[in-house]
């Protein structure tokens, strides 16, 4: 039953940067859920797309378009192949402002009435059959059990589903996201935003996830330190870690190394 | 000017208030699921239609096919009366999916639209009497106590100018002596039907008792209700075992 995490089979998925990649000695394990935490100014939104950028990745994004996402890439040079992008972010503002144009009119709409075919309309005895609206955590989970799922799978951010769903629905499909792919041994990667949702929930995401990468910015004086802490790797040890880096017009460049243990 | 009255056609309901509930009223039929407010209010309207008097009937708890369906089991009820239009039944959720009302919350925006079709409708079909099932489930959607006081008191001063009667009905938790969900609507209503039920030798037995009755001098005395095919018949409660 637990074939897939057999030792002798591990390899590993690249994360499209060097330095990262040599920081984990070799790259993400198959099959691991990471956690890439944020503060705003980090940059973590430029990295995800530059893990985006690499290999064989569904991109689901809620905070940006499909167009905002390819001009960034245009900009830093890289040319992804092999990406699909599940564009939330354009659906759920399509259906914020359909919702919100139908609201801000139910007294035009009242105008435009005509009474007697809505009283012919209302006493018609026809049962009303409403569409569904899409659900976008089920959306997540089910693209993960029904298909195959390729190399990386990117979630950017959860910040957008905990502003719609309770804490306890997301664990849960972030629980079959991580069982599915230690199956399918593939990359998940989950960004959320350091902060915003308390330190409790942080703490549960962090204990979810095999890897935790943790982006912060320190202020020295006049300028800002930027480090890119390997928190957590389950089962090893040795690949914990923190580099400081730079984000120039090709993308994240980690400096120094340097090994906690 | 003087205040006619409304008779419902159950006669010990009527002779407790001197004939029948003043024209204009706004009552509140309270009771929790099964206690028969629908039942109730049905022949409210089928005995005002069958004086001619029209009358229009907004459900929102029950879909329209169920309501009628079920309402063909009463010997009072007479389908004619459905077809001939003086007895019109309205689906609410069609309405609020006209109005683009699709969320759970309205605006005070929202909710003038909602009230201005009733009162539209109300006018249209020039009705004397008017139901809305339930009022709590109505009320649910509107954001604020103040909101759901403004709603009914609205209403129920347009239908009041218009000589019309209303029925509003009330859910409440089964076992319970509330008049409301919100604790609002009673306030605003001129009088309060309350059906419940109280146990007597192992049996539950139906009752209705009228609370309060605005300009009325009526006894508050508990009656047992029965619901039988020929509709809700009274009988004091003491003399029943």
């Amino acid at each position: 039953m637990y074939e897939w995490i057999e030792r002798d089979e591990v390899d590993f998925i690249s994360t499209g940067i060097d330095k990262l990649d040599s920081l984990l000695e070799g790259g993400i394990p198959k099959g691991f859920f990471t956690l890439i935490l944020g503060v705003p100014g980090s940059g973590f939104e430029i990295l995800i797309k530059q893990i985006a950028s690499n290999g064989n990745t569904l991109l689901f994004s809620t905070c940006e378009t499909e167009e905002e996402i390819m001009s960034t890439m245009k900009r830093f040079g890289w040319n992804p192949e092999n990406l699909e992008i599940v564009d939330i972010a354009s659906e759920y503002a399509k259906r914020t402002l359909l919702v919100h144009g139908k609201r801000s009119s139910s007294y035009q709409r009242r105008i435009d009435l005509d009474l007697k075919e809505l009283i012919a309309e209302c006493s018609g005895g026809k049962p009303i059959e409403r569409g569904e609206e899409e659900d976008f955590l089920n959306m997540l989970s089910k693209r993960f059990t029904d298909s195959r799922i390729p190399e990386k799978t990117i979630v950017h951010s959860l910040d957008f589903f905990l502003d719609q769903y309770q804490q306890s629905e997301i664990i849960k499909t972030l629980h079959i996201m991580k069982m599915s792919n230690m199956k399918k041994k593939g990359a998940v990667f989950v960004s959320l935003t350091k902060g915003v949702c308390g330190e409790l929930f942080e703490r549960k995401m962090e204990s979810i996830a095999d890897c935790v990468l943790e982006l912060e910015v320190i202020r020295k004086g006049t300028s800002f330190d930027r480090y890119l802490a390997v928190k957590k790797m389950k089962n090893y040890a040795r690949k914990i870690g923190i580099a400081r880096y730079i984000i120039d017009e090709s993308g994240f460049v980690l400096e120094t190394v340097e090994r906690i243990l | 000017m003087t205040f006619g009255v409304c008779e419902t056609g159950i006669e010990e309901l009527d002779a407790q208030m001197g004939g029948g509930f003043p024209v204009g009223s706004t009552i509140l039929i309270v009771g929790s699921s099964g206690s028969g407010k629908t039942t109730l209010c049905m022949q409210f309207l089928v005995n005002g239609a069958k004086k001619g008097e029209k009358g229009v009937f907004f459900t929102i708890t029950e879909p329209l096919f169920k309501l009628t369906s079920n309402l063909e089991k009463f010997e009072f009820f007479d389908r004619s009366l459905v077809d001939d239009g003086t007895i019109t039944i309205i689906d609410l959720r069609i309405i609020f999916e006209r109005l683009g009302l699709d969320a759970e919350k309205y605006t005070v925006e929202d909710t003038n639209a909602l009230l201005g079709v009733i009162k539209d409708i109300a006018k249209e079909l020039n009705v004397k009497r008017l139901v809305i099932d339930s009022i709590t489930a109505l009320c649910y959607r509107l954001q604020s106590k103040e909101m759901i006081r403004d709603f009914i008191f609205k209403l129920g001063t347009f239908l009041a100018a218009k000589e019309c009667t209303t029925f509003l009905t009330s859910e409440i938790p089964p076992k319970t002596f509330i008049f409301s969900q919100y604790g609002i609507e009673e306030f605003i209503a001129d009088g309060i039907i309350f059906l419940g039920e109280v146990e007597r030798g192992g049996d539950l037995i139906r009752t209705l008792q009228i609370v309060k009755m605005r300009g009325v001098d009526h006894s508050r005395i508990k009656y047992a209700m029965s619901i039988t095919s020929r509709g809700i018949e009274l009988a004091p409660l003491l003399k029943t075992r």
